[in-house]
């Protein structure tokens, strides 16, 4: 047989003439980085149906003209190109717009059935000439074709992105596909194939000698895809909004959790569960009863839709359903009110009545009701998401409750620790160095702040004024009161003035500066070296101890003195005393606060005066550690690891 | 703490029994606070069942001791245990108010 170059190069051509298209096709399909489905498919059966109109245009020019159109253009020429070129668009489009779909999800699998289609697609096209007259090709085709056919059945199972579409899209889909096969049974109708199929020929005979073969194979993978999609989308449709609520749901737990995160308002919270509930028991009736302590408040913040507070409280205000659901942690419900005993006389539209309690173990917070104008509206799966919806977000609400709580306490632990740092500030840490005397002085607080206060200042090198006072009160309200004390004793202690006469400004400050009902007992106390004596006045404080060391005996120093604050400038002044004690080498005095005397122990046994001063005069030979000793035998004889009231004591003793 | 109240002519008797202290005064001062204000002045403290009583309890005395004398009226109180009679001497407090040992003593002053 002579090679014919003519046809040889025509059919080069044709091969380029697909080759370059797909190419060009595959571009333009794979540059969208998301793929709209629908648009797509409007762009296949867009070009399908001009491709049909050209064609059904070239055949009424034949009607007119018959078989020499004009121009010297013949109809079957013009035919053919027509068609070729409109089919190539067509079905190209087709297969890359479908091979992105069945990839919608990439699995492994999927990925080698297409590595095989493109070889054998390869294959097909390169043996596309028509009658290239070597042994065998029959066979070849026929085992290219069938295979081809095999693994398009196998993609044609990828349709996954069906399950992705809403309703809505999915009815679109279905529009298009159907469209997109009718197109396609259109191209078969002109093509010259069904005249021969007509014919009584078989259908892929005549594919496999022709130009078809390649374009066949593919038509067939578009097809097959088609037909598979379509089935799938018609049953899904059914399901599909079932399929959506579902979706929905778990969409708006996210959504109470998110809104109750950003916000810290609960009512939101509430809005954003009342809405999901409508949803999920499809419903547009309800509200939500925000229960809180106070019974009255009971309907205070009702998040209600679409009916009227009257018609809710039809149902709350001679039943607490909320409370029963809360009390039980279980949802309750009335399937027909009207054939409900306790309900049947109430008039209303509603049928059917759901109750759920909205509550963690820890925390109250509501109940959600729910009116359905259908009888038996709420099914068990229902029941199930609604459960689970409202425990969801009364846990939310009890977390960001206990975060709330939890970052509060800190920030007044750190409050009250500054507090307390001022406060050491307040005491004085380092006393006055003289080799007459060692001053030993601690205070311990039952809470991170108290009201007692010491001090000691040094008027010249042989005299030391010292001062005690305990404010009435315990914890930070005492504790400013403390601070004060400690500005009226640094203002009064470094004048000239006696101490009766600065004992009764002290007294003037408190009456004038601080709040009625507020007292402060103090001592004050001059250490007089030189002279060998103490002078001292007490205002109501706790009598101080005085340890002689000639006679080894501790005497408590009980004078006349009311309180600051408590008293008339007149009344205060009449009955103060400033007694004078002889103060000799190896004499000793303990001022103390009455949480001393007052602390107790586990049998509720008070330690006292009598044993303070016994420990006194046990415990004469501590150099400067008097206060820290007698803190720790207080603190172990109670055997309480913090003290219940403030505790202080300050220790002078004179050496030399 | 509980307090029982009676009256004898212009004069209120409140018996006090248990432990005044930083939470139960609150409700003392109250009670005084609204007899004040209806017009009594005169009032007498029965401690015979008093246990304990903390600054704060005495605040609440030291509080309207003024606005009472000044009134003419008085603070009187009967039966206080030994540990609460050496706080009010301790205190100085048993040198402005009067301290009986029994209802009737308090009553004819």
């Amino acid at each position: 047989m002579a090679f014919r170059y003519h046809e040889f190069l025509a059919d080069v051509l044709f091969v380029l003439f697909i080759f370059t298209n797909f190419l060009y096709l595959q571009k333009s399909i794979y540059k969208y980085e998301k793929l709209d489905i629908n648009e797509h498919f409007l762009y296949v059966n867009v070009t399908g149906i001009i491709g049909l109109a050209f064609l059904l245009a070239l055949q009424v020019i034949r009607l007119m003209f018959g078989n020499s159109l004009p121009f010297s253009i013949e109809y079957d020429q013009a035919k053919e190109s027509f068609f070729w070129y409109f089919i190539v668009h067509f079905l190209g489009y087709a297969y890359f717009f479908f091979r992105r779909l069945s990839l919608y999800q990439r699995t492994k699998k999927r990925l080698d059935l297409w590595k095989g289609m493109e070889i054998l697609l390869g294959a097909c096209l390169v043996i596309a000439f028509e009658n290239a007259g070597f042994m065998f090709e029959i066979y070849l085709k026929y085992i290219l074709g069938i295979s081809a056919l095999l693994i398009s059945v196998f993609i044609s199972f990828s349709v996954d992105w069906i399950a992705y579409l809403n309703t809505k899209q999915k009815l679109n889909a279905l529009i298009s596909v159907t469209l997109f096969l009718l197109i396609g049974l259109a191209f078969l109708y002109i093509s010259d194939l069904k005249i021969q199929w007509l014919k009584g020929k078989l259908l892929y005979d005549e594919i496999l000698f022709s130009d078809y073969f390649f374009i066949g194979v593919i038509g067939n993978f578009v097809i097959i895809y088609g037909i598979i999609s379509l089935l799938i989308l018609v049953f899904n449709l059914p399901t599909s909004s079932l399929f959506e609520q579902r979706s929905d749901e778990i969409f708006s737990f996210q959504r109470i959790n998110q809104t109750i995160r950003n916000t810290e308002d609960k009512q939101s919270a509430l809005n954003a569960l009342m809405d999901a509930a409508l949803l999920s028991a499809n419903t547009s009736f309800g509200w939500i009863e925000n229960y809180s302590d106070k019974k009255e408040d009971r309907n205070s913040g009702l998040t209600i839709r679409n009916l009227k507070e009257e018609e809710a409280m039809n149902f709350t205000k001679d039943f607490n359903l909320s409370e029963m659901v809360l009390n039980e942690n279980k949802f309750y419900q009335i399937l027909d009110l009207k054939k409900d005993n306790s309900f049947k006389l109430i008039k209303t539209r509603f049928k059917s009545l759901l109750v759920v309690p909205i509550q963690t173990s820890g925390l109250k917070i509501g109940a959600l009701f729910l009116l359905s104008e259908v009888s038996e509206s709420f099914t068990d799966r229902t029941l199930l998401t609604l459960m689970a919806l409202c425990e969801q977000t009364a846990v939310a609400l009890e977390n960001k409750l206990l975060l709330k709580e939890s970052l509060d306490l800190e920030r007044y632990k750190v409050q009250l620790t500054i507090a307390r740092e001022i406060q050491d500030g307040l005491l004085p840490k380092i006393f006055p160095k003289s080799n007459a005397i060692t001053f030993s002085a601690k205070a311990l607080y039952a809470e991170e702040v108290g009201g007692d206060y010491f001090d000691i200042i040094s008027l010249d090198k042989d005299s030391f004024r010292v001062c005690i006072g305990d404010v009435s009160g315990k914890g930070t309200q005492a504790a400013f009161i403390m601070a004060e004390m400690k500005g009226i004793f640094h203002a009064l202690a470094k004048t000239e003035y006696a101490l009766p006469e600065i004992m009764s400004r002290a007294n003037e400050a408190v009456l004038d500066c601080l709040g009625k009902g507020t007292f402060v007992t103090f001592i004050l106390i001059d250490i007089l070296i030189k002279e060998n004596k103490v002078s001292l006045c007490r205002a109501g404080h706790c009598p101080p101890f005085l340890y002689k060391s000639i006679t080894n005996t501790v005497t408590p120093l009980i004078q006349k003195g009311i309180g600051l604050g408590i008293a008339s400038k007149n009344d205060f002044e009449k009955n103060l005393t400033i007694e004078s004690y002889p103060f000799e080498v190896g004499d000793q005095i303990l001022l103390y606060t009455d949480g001393i005397v007052e602390a107790r122990n586990h049998d509720n046994e008070e330690f006292g005066y009598e044993k303070l001063s016994d420990w006194f005069l046990k415990n004469q030979t501590l150099q400067g550690s008097t206060a820290e000793k007698l803190l720790s035998d207080i603190l172990n004889w109670t055997q309480k690891q913090v003290p219940e009231d403030d505790f202080s004591v300050l220790s002078i003793k004179r050496n030399s | 703490m509980e307090i029982k109240e009676t009256h004898l002519n212009d004069i209120v008797i409140l018996n006090l029994s248990g432990e005044l202290d930083a939470g139960t005064s609150i409700f003392l001062d109250e009670k005084i606070e609204k007899f004040i204000e209806s017009g009594y002045k005169k009032f007498v403290f029965g401690f015979e069942q008093l246990d304990y009583i903390s600054s704060a309890g005495l605040g609440v005395f030291i509080s309207h001791l003024d606005d009472v004398n000044n009134k003419d009226g008085f603070f009187r109180f009967f039966g206080l245990q030994d540990k609460i009679k050496n706080v009010f001497s301790l205190l100085g407090f048993d040198l402005l108010v009067s301290i009986y040992s029994s209802e009737n003593e308090a009553l004819e002053g």
